[in-house]
């Protein structure tokens, strides 16, 4: 996939994340198991935007967490320029989260409510072993890293804006100099005009800082402007994967088609003229998913083969990967 | 035109009385629905845009008060008796909520609740044909096997059939007007899809006028006629869908579509517009948008300016003019 160039920066192998579901009436043990990720595996180059894309229940937030050790995955692998972190434990683990960091969707959940931007900001640095001189500097630091004024320090989380609380929420994440972010749904929770400026931000910072982003969204079109190179999931799985150009252009899995198809386009002229993929049906349970293809039982192209079998992540041209029986065009 | 449009909204605020004095949320709102017609209201959270559509059903939170005028086929709203407006809701006006778990009676199967719509509106209605009807109207939003789903509670649904169900609820009467407040918002692309899908053909089959009511100008731009844009409790621009899109003229309008990644054009900036909207306690004076605009000069922060007639449209932007010939954001002028 990155032949040729020097290892990743994060690099994920087959990765599964079960969850158990209910309880017996005695007894601890689980109903059932609920595979949230089922063996997902991707690098991503150092420097690149990695973007990461599905609908609610595919498993793609639940899979930024088991990456950065906030979850620990039930099998498979996670490494940090060669290094494994799923066997680390709690010491060694602080560590490499200094490297490696995460933004969360809802600032307003993600930051102490009694505690000022100052102190939010000096946590991490506090537990760095940072003197109290050079963490003033550095929190001012921040601020003007995530283009905030230096009096928002002794603001609380609640008298600033959603864009300002993700800003934080960023010089968080920025405080220790990581270099690889996980950035979870980062403006789903803001109003359009005020994403625009956060996404900027981050394009900003990811250039002047060398910064590697892995970038989980639910809007093909914020990932599409975002992102190097996509990863397409659906209950648990990736289904392709690509380079933006070449997913927008030549999407060769149905469900891919069907997401780019569905996004509403700001122009009533382009939206007149569109044909639409319209899917049928609503996603299955994850608890029960289909057999073979998952995405069989709204894929108008499936076959018998598709219950049968379920198809591999497989090369369809030079960094092209999709995992379908019938792939190309609708 | 002799005939009263659908629905007429002429100088529409409304206040709240707080502890700290009167706030005010929305001014002066003049809108029109035509029958059959569809308009986008468009604007973030905040702008007043669910506000202005609770004022049309009676249904204000317990300190707001409205003024102004809202005429429904020429019978006004704003001073009609409870009775009367309960008798138009759910009957020639229905509405259509954002969260349908939240919109539903958790304990009661979607049939009775459909039932006890056309029950209210219908006395003398049979069971049996209320049955029929329920069944009739639940095909009619493409929910399979309907006689089946009568005995389902809301939980049993997925959000978007039971957005579907929503739809099916508002429809039981043969409503004229219709508002859909953020219908699709709570749900993924793909169902989103197949939930407008279904409302805009049968808006368009049953020539119901339409209030869309979202913050997503992409699905604005698939399907309304007319767009009025909302910004801090007032409306700053209106327009035909096509004009509006093509050549935005409040600043506003204009950086709320340079902020929408598209497909196209990857790689350039988005246009960002700094700052936040402002809180209803403090909203300055002269042009609520000003301390936001890049075109914003003394006058703006002086003398609020008032929707004029501006190409095709209303804008209310002392410098519309200027701001429509612009050349679109992220190009460069040759």
């Amino acid at each position: 996939m990155t032949s040729g160039l020097p290892s990743p920066a994060l690099s994920v192998r087959g990765l599964i994340k079960d969850f158990p579901v209910g309880r017996s009436l005695l007894g601890n043990r689980p109903l059932a198991m609920l595979r949230a990720v089922d063996e997902v595996s991707f690098d991503v180059a150092k420097g690149e935007t990695f973007g990461l894309v599905g609908e609610s229940g595919c498993g793609k937030s639940t899979l930024g967490r088991c990456i950065v050790q906030l979850l620990r995955p039930t099998a498979g692998s996670v490494t940090l320029h060669d290094q494994e972190l799923t066997e680390l434990g709690g010491q060694e683990l602080r560590a490499v989260r200094r490297r490696l960091q995460i933004v969360f969707q809802d600032p307003y959940a993600s930051l102490h409510p009694r505690m000022r931007v100052e102190r939010i900001l000096s946590e991490p640095l506090i537990l760095a072993g940072l003197p109290a001189a050079e963490r003033r500097h550095r929190v001012q630091e921040l601020l003007a890293l995530v283009k905030l004024d230096a009096e928002h320090a002794r603001r609380f989380p609640h008298e600033l804006s959603g864009g300002q609380r993700q800003r934080v929420g960023i010089a968080r994440a920025l405080a220790l100099e990581p270099e690889v972010i996980v950035l979870d749904e980062p403006v789903s929770a803001l109003d359009v005009s005020v994403q625009a400026g956060v996404l900027n931000l981050l394009d900003d910072l990811k250039s002047r800082l060398a910064l590697t982003y892995l970038f989980v969204a639910h809007d093909l079109a914020v990932v599409h402007h975002f992102s190097d190179r996509i990863a397409v999931m659906y209950l648990g799985q990736i289904v392709e994967i690509a380079e933006v150009g070449q997913l927008y252009a030549e999407p060769q899995h149905p469900y891919t088609q069907a997401l780019l198809s569905a996004a509403p386009v700001p122009d009533p002229i382009e939206e007149r003229a569109r044909q639409r993929i319209v899917l049928h049906g609503d996603i299955p349970s994850p608890m029960e998913p289909p057999s073979g293809c998952r995405f069989r039982t709204r894929c108008w192209k499936a076959q018998e083969v598709c219950a049968r079998e379920a198809p591999p992540l497989q090369e369809q041209r030079a960094g092209h990967r999709a995992a379908c029986h019938f792939p190309g065009s609708p | 035109m002799d005939e009263p449009p659908l629905v007429r909204i002429r100088g529409l605020s409304v206040d709240f009385l707080t502890p700290e004095g009167r706030l005010n949320a929305l001014s002066d709102i003049d809108l029109e629905v035509g029958a059959g017609e569809v308009l986008g209201l468009v604007g973030e959270s905040g702008s007043g845009k669910s506000l202005a559509m609770r004022a049309i059903m009676g249904l204000l939170p317990p300190r707001a008060t409205a003024s102004g005028s809202i005429r429904f086929r020429g019978q006004e709203l704003i001073t009609a008796s409870e009775r009367e407006l309960r008798r138009l809701r759910g009957g020639r006006i229905a509405m259509i909520f954002q969260d349908p778990l939240t919109a539903f009676n958790p304990v009661q199967t979607i049939g009775t609740q459909i039932g006890e719509m056309l029950r209210l509106h219908n006395p003398g209605m049979s069971r049996r044909s209320i049955k029929d009807r329920t069944v009739e109207l639940l095909e009619l939003v493409s929910i399979p096997s309907g006689a089946k789903r009568l005995r389902s509670y809301p939980h049993e649904f997925s959000g978007g059939m039971r957005q579907r169900v929503m739809i099916a609820m508002a429809l039981a009467n043969n409503p004229e007007f219709l508002i859909a407040d953020e219908p699709t918002t709570a749900l993924d692309v793909t169902v989103q899809a197949q939930v407008l899908e279904t409302l805009q053909g049968l808006q368009k089959e049953l020539a119901v006028g339409l209030c869309l009511v979202t913050h997503d100008l992409g699905v604005v731009a698939g399907m309304a006629d007319r767009v009025a844009v909302m910004y801090a409790g007032r409306i700053v621009e209106q327009a035909e869908v096509d004009r509006l899109f093509a050549t935005p003229s409040h600043p506003y309008t204009r950086g709320l579509i340079g902020s929408v990644p598209r497909f196209e054009g990857r790689g350039r900036s988005l246009v960002a517009i700094e700052g936040a909207p402002p809180s209803l306690a403090a909203r300055p004076p002269g042009c609520a948008f000003a301390p936001r605009c890049s075109y914003a000069q003394a006058a703006c922060r002086e003398q609020r300016p008032e929707l004029r007639p501006v190409g095709a449209g209303l804008t209310a932007c002392h410098f519309a003019e200027a701001v429509a010939r612009a050349p679109a954001d992220g190009e460069t002028v040759a």
